[in-house]
């Protein structure tokens, strides 16, 4: 699945500071810093891993966690949508502990509920994933026959292969579309998985299919990158309009 | 602390159930309503704790107008006894996609409970309720699409 066009593996060395301020707080809830955050399940039940992931993820977005990203980051994705950039407001955490049911996310495509199909998704494992410890991602074709059956109405429930999963290291970061039909399963290795995700888009790319603000500049996006060629052609536009 | 919980609907007092309301949010909009996900979302689960009910994680709906995958996914599972939803006029246009509709109604075992409408039915019954609203908005010059 790595091999597919659409996705990009890439290095991610900023991975560090996120997990050092996960590990924070998870020594909050009794993990010991010694420990690695793969076995954060040995020290952390279930019934309190939200609890762990919103605090985590208030003290990850009070951080300058878009410059810290933009430092590994950046040049990859300028390169595949261009320099004028919108950001998530908020970066996102997801935590998943062996055999922990509460945190499958079925199969899906971000546009379900209109998010743009320009935008792209930036996944930052804070520890290795590999299996069912990771995400599935399918492949363009299977997307589209997904997609298919959508328009009809239909259910949607595909087998899901080994070959679907993706295996990313920590220290890298998988750049892809949200289009492609993607997901978890429950996780049934021995490691919990601790993964960042965030999306981006370009500043000029169409927007919302649902046409909703709420996944628009300001409630949902703002804005990353302005290149200097924009910066001098709104200047010009504001002085002739 | 005072526990509070939300009996059943038609079990008798002697027979406590915990309720689980399974969400049910559209991105697309619905009646005369754009209601963000968000902003659903936080509704309902409000809504729940003040029926002292468990609250799964909203399905939402596909944003392609008239589609109701979503809510064939939270149908097809036998688990699924109480949906929650803002409105009633989320199901404005069910009728029109009848696979979905019939396996809406067959499902008569379910409530339906519609938040802003203080309204708790069967799928059926709450079909019927809308198929009631619409009749009667209208005299008020709203154009519910």
């Amino acid at each position: 699945m790595i091999g597919s066009p659409l996705i990009s593996l890439v290095s991610a060395p900023c991975y560090k500071s996120f997990a050092d301020v996960v590990a924070s707080v998870a020594c909050d809830f009794g993990h010991k810093d010694s420990t690695p955050l793969e076995f954060l399940h040995e020290s952390v039940s279930s019934a309190r891993v939200n609890e762990l992931r919103l605090r985590a993820f208030a003290n990850l977005n009070s951080i300058n966690w878009v410059d810290l990203l933009g430092d590994s980051l950046f040049g990859q994705i300028c390169r595949l949508i261009g320099p004028d950039l919108l950001i998530q407001k908020k970066i996102n955490l997801s935590v998943q502990m062996p055999h922990d049911q509460s945190s499958v996310l079925p199969g899906h495509s971000d546009c379900n509920s209109g998010d743009s199909p320009y935008q792209l998704n930036l996944w930052i494992p804070l520890t290795s994933a590999y299996g069912t410890n990771s995400m599935f991602i399918f492949d363009e074709a299977r997307s589209i026959d997904y997609y298919t059956r959508v328009k009809r109405n239909e259910l949607y429930d595909p087998a899901i292969l080994d070959h679907d999963f993706v295996d990313v290291k920590a220290g890298e970061a998988l750049i892809f579309p949200p289009t492609l039909y993607h997901g978890n399963v429950t996780n049934t290795t021995s490691e919990t998985r601790i993964s960042l995700n965030v999306r981006c888009k370009s500043l000029f790319s169409p927007g919302s299919l649902s046409r909703s603000l709420d996944r628009e500049i300001g409630a949902y996006y703002q804005v990353w990158s302005n290149s200097a060629h924009t910066q001098w052609a709104s200047r010009v536009e504001s002085l002739l309009c | 602390m005072v526990q509070f919980r939300a009996y059943a609907v038609g079990e008798s007092r002697g027979e406590l159930a915990v309720l689980k309301f399974f969400g049910y949010t559209v991105p697309r909009r619905f009646g005369t309503y754009s209601i963000p996900i968000s902003i659903q979302s936080a509704y309902l689960r409000h809504f729940a704790a003040g029926h002292g009910a468990q609250f799964a994680l909203p399905i939402t709906e596909f944003y392609i107008p008239g589609n109701y995958t979503g809510l064939l996914r939270l149908i097809s599972s036998p688990d699924v006894k109480h949906i929650v939803c803002v409105s009633i006029y989320v199901f404005d246009g069910l009728s029109s996609c009848k696979a979905v509709n019939n396996q809406f109604i067959g499902r008569e075992d379910i409530k339906v409970w519609c938040a802003l409408e203080n309204e708790v039915s069967s799928p059926s019954g709450t079909l019927s309720r809308l198929e009631h609203f619409r009749s009667l908005v209208k005299y008020s010059g709203l154009n519910v699409v």
